[in-house]
């Protein structure tokens, strides 16, 4: 809001310069409605300012706006032009500019026009270093990042990290558009990392492995394809490891299809107001490798506010491991359920078959929430300060290699682990802070359950 | 000093330990973190200069392990049974946790900290920071007497509904030996031997056969479970012995689990002096006679490619075992090279020949176990496993090995004691041979 009420002569100053501007756009606007369908063709696109990025990746873009027939063509395909430039994010700046051809023997020529692009590229490495907090996991990062690195809006980024869950990771990824095109993305990452579970777990995983992915953008929805080959090895167990954890030790391969497909129209994703979500992961392990299943995720959320403030937002999350091979799945590719982000009142991973004090993960799980986000009382202009009213179920069961489809389904909704509660969430600009006060109203005797306040910070919740 | 701090330990968990041990070497500054996790899943961090501490560290403190308010302390006293605090803060928090949780020995802790900082002279500016999760924050909420408290009350009636485990383990009746069994292609005969009692089954792995054996000659009876995963033991070696009651048995407590647990006149006692040879032997087997064998196993092409890699590594696909056998041969190649400069074939076959020579002289023609016992001893388990070991390797026609591959083997079967003694021991000890050796 202003500090200050403008005088009345500013707002008249004012209402007559965007007068005269709207007039100007208007005569601009009708001229070119005048002209818009007399034929013009683009004689030639004059580039400058590109010093890194490649001819032929320009070239590749900017290429559609030679079929332009006619003003109106040559000015919506040179705009769509520049807009998919803008889109790979490796410029600061770009301007253009269409003006009759200089050449003093085209002058009679009045159906050929020039296009000129200004561009300015933008710095090419990025080098970060800091610190991170999110989904129950600090750790501290260094980054390098460059953009552009073959001059065809290639990324390349390499980073390290060292942190509370992830003992330590590298990665490396090199990703690069597929024909010019910014929604189709072919990346080639590497990476390894020691991840350390021996909080609900006993035991350590190192982890290390490749991937090719392919991502893209279709009417439906975002679209990831990878292959990805991963050799992992669980080690370490901690000296109270029950023995459950200390068999699952070991070396194995995964080499597996994967497909991701997620729709989202939600306003945004940490706390989102409105929109409906969907993701479906599916993976199928086995070509080579240690390991042979069918992974199946499936994640859809219904978002809805009023304009008091109220936002309801219900999840039900499903997900299921189906052995090809007969034999029992490996504690790596299980699921893991439970805590401030997924079912609250229940510690961090605390749901499903334990044993001691460690969880052994499940095979299918079914996860449900409803949350209900209110105005807080003197905080009602605050839209990131929320009060928090949720109930939250889950079920996290091991199937056996040949079970019956009807036991697993009956297994699951035998005995959901439920909780209830209230608390305060925040939205912070990177993460979403929630502070509840849980209480579990049925959870199976080996539940580890959190009875009373919960803090939980991260980015994905259910 | 480092003793007492133990036992600060050995009531809460081993974080503490790895952080004792940085600060003692130096005394220049060094900033260090601790993290205690107990059962009650609270984190402790402390951040302290080793310089301070060590002034700390010679201030003794005596507390009363009523855990709530008095506390004297000397600084020049050495009473034992109380514990050397070496950081001192205020812990406000935590005291009030502990009390709630009733861990008297953390709460010890941390009041004794608080009162040296109060009467200390030394002047130490040490900080602790509590960080609170869940139960704690609610005893910081309602007081001390959180227990009591209606609320607390309220609350630990939640869950209201509790439905059965969904995971249970069957509880072992016997102790179970976690070992190298030959098993990885056969999932079904695994299955088989879990069922009989004691499994007529062997290993081609020196230290699980020396295992079994020994434990089969004291009458003690066990279940064996295949493993490949040296990773899983808490030793990181295989084999191991998971009690009944939840309890790991490494090399290292075997000698006495055996002892505890061993039947009755399970074996002759040895004298001092059968026991002084007994041991020498034993370490002229595992020197010596060990080289030869893992040559054998891991140097010799034909056995390597066939027997040693199927055996250790068979149990995972192509691409991955061939990575773990390169790494585990490279592994005992260092190993190897630790012991001599290089890894000489003549030598090493010289050495073992002579050392199964004094073993032949030492068994004699006529005795059936060493010393001329009737029973076996824990050198008849070890000179057992490696000849059973030797003599069961596959025999490999290979005509480019020119029967290099077989020469141990050959070497023991020139001894027809050794050769008679071993086979003895299979067959009454490993009975119900419809073993897969």
């Amino acid at each position: 809001m202003a500090a200050q009420q403008p005088t009345q002569e500013e707002m008249a100053a004012h209402r007559k310069q965007q007068q005269e501007f709207e007039d100007a756009v208007h005569k601009i606007q009708s001229l070119v409605d005048n002209v818009r369908h007399d034929p013009m063709k683009l004689r030639k696109i004059t580039l400058h300012g590109a010093v890194k990025t490649r001819e032929s990746f320009l070239h590749r873009i900017l290429q559609p706006a030679f079929q332009a027939r006619s003003l109106h063509e040559v000015i919506g395909l040179s705009r769509q032009a520049v807009r998919r430039l803008e889109r790979f994010g490796i410029l600061d700046d770009i301007k253009i500019q269409l003006d009759s051809p200089s050449d003093p023997w085209l002058q009679g020529h009045k159906d050929l026009v020039d296009l000129g692009i200004w561009i300015k590229e933008g710095s090419r490495i990025q080098i970060k270093t800091g610190t991170e907090a999110g989904n129950a996991e600090a750790s501290m990062y260094g980054a390098m990042t460059v953009k552009n690195i073959f001059g065809g809006a290639e990324t390349l980024s390499t980073g390290m990290a060292f942190g509370t869950r992830t003992s330590s990771a590298f990665q490396f990824s090199l990703a690069t558009p597929l024909l010019a095109d910014p929604d189709k993305t072919l990346s080639f990452n590497l990476f390894s990392q020691a991840r350390n579970n021996t909080q609900w777990s006993s035991y350590e995983e190192e982890l290390k492995g490749g991937s090719l992915k392919y991502s893209t953008l279709s009417p439906l929805g975002y679209h990831e394809f990878a292959y990805e080959g991963h050799w992992r090895e669980i080690c370490r167990p901690s000296e109270k490891a029950s023995l459950s954890i200390r068999e699952q030790c070991g070396h194995s391969l995964k080499s597996a299809l994967t497909h991701m497909w997620t729709h989202d129209t939600r306003d945004e994703s940490l706390m989102p107001s409105t929109g409906h979500f969907v993701s479906l992961v599916q993976e199928y392990a086995g070509l080579g490798g240690d390991v042979e299943h069918l992974r199946q995720e499936i994640e859809a959320q219904v978002v809805r506010s009023n304009d008091k403030g109220y936002i309801l937002s219900a999840t039900v999350k499903s997900g299921f491991l189906h052995s090809l091979n007969g034999k029992p799945s490996k504690i790596s590719d299980r699921f893991f359920l439970g805590g401030p982000m997924s079912v609250r009142g229940f510690k961090s991973n605390g749901l499903g078959p334990r044993e001691g004090d460690d969880s052994l993960g499940g095979d299918a799980y079914v996860l449900a929430g409803v949350s209900l986000l209110t105005p807080v009382p003197g905080f009602a202009k605050r839209d990131s300060f929320k009060g928090h009213i949720f109930a939250n179920a889950g079920s996290l069961i091991s199937v056996k290699p040949g079970q019956s489809a009807k036991t697993t389904v009956d297994n699951l909704v035998k005995a959901p682990s439920v909780s209830v509660g209230v608390g305060m969430v925040y939205r912070h600009p990177q993460v979403r802070i929630e502070f509840n006060f849980g209480l579990p109203l049925m959870a199976t005797k080996t539940d580890a359950i959190s009875r009373g306040w919960q803090l939980g910070i991260g980015i994905n919740f259910l | 000093m480092s003793e007492h701090e133990e036992k600060v330990i050995s009531t809460t968990s081993e974080p503490i330990v790895e952080t004792v041990e940085e600060t003692l070497p130096d005394g220049s500054i060094v900033r260090k973190t601790k993290t205690t996790r107990l059962v009650t899943k609270r984190v402790l961090s402390t951040t302290t200069s080793p310089k301070e501490i060590l002034e700390t560290n010679t201030t003794k403190i005596v507390s009363s392990s009523s855990a709530s308010s008095t506390a004297v302390h000397d600084s020049v006293s050495h009473d034992h049974h109380h514990h050397n605090i070496k950081a001192s803060s205020e812990a406000t928090e935590v005291t009030a946790d502990a009390k709630t949780e009733k861990v008297v020995e953390k709460a010890e802790v941390s009041e004794e900290k608080s009162e040296s900082s109060a009467g200390s002279t030394t002047t130490t500016t040490t900080t602790t920071t509590t960080t609170t999760t869940n139960r704690s924050i609610k005893s910081v909420l309602f007081g001390e007497e959180a227990n009591n408290h209606p609320l607390y009350k309220f609350l630990a009636r939640f869950p209201l509904k509790q439905w059965p485990a969904p995971h249970t383990r069957p509880c072992p009746v016997k102790p179970v030996l976690y070992a190298f069994v030959p098993g990885w292609k056969i999932g079904k005969q695994q299955d088989e031997d879990a069922k009989t009692s004691q499994p007529a089954i062997g290993s081609f792995d020196v230290e699980s056969l020396k295992w079994m054996a020994y434990l089969k000659f004291n009458g003690i009876e066990f279940d064996i479970k295949p493993a490949f995963e040296p990773n899983m033991s808490p030793s990181g070696k295989l084999p191991f012995l998971a009690l009944p009651n939840g309890s790991l048995i490494t090399a290292d407590g075997f000698e006495s689990f055996i002892q505890e647990n061993k039947a009755e006149d399970a074996t002759d006692e040895l004298d001092f002096d059968e026991a002084t040879e007994a041991a020498a032997f034993i370490t002229l087997a595992e020197s010596k006679i060990h080289s030869a064998l893992l040559y054998t196993m891991w140097f010799e092409v034909a056995h390597f490619q066939t027997t040693t890699r199927q055996h250790y590594f068979g149990h995972h696909k192509s691409l991955l075992a061939m990575i773990l056998v390169y790494l585990e041969k490279s592994r005992i190649v260092n190993s190897m090279l630790l012991k001599s400069p290089q890894i000489d074939r003549e030598q090493i076959f010289e050495e073992a020949v002579s050392a199964i020579d004094a073993l032949a002289v030492m068994l004699g023609d006529k005795n059936e176990y060493f010393f001329g016992k009737d029973k076996p001893s824990s050198l008849d388990a070890v000179v057992f496993a490696y000849l059973h070991v030797i003599l069961t390797i596959p025999r490999i026609r290979n005509i480019e090995d020119a029967g290099r591959s077989g020469e141990l083997a050959r070497i023991v079967k020139k001894h027809e004691n050794l050769f008679r003694y071993s086979q003895n021991i299979w067959n009454k000890w490993f009975s119900a041979s419809n073993s897969a050796e």
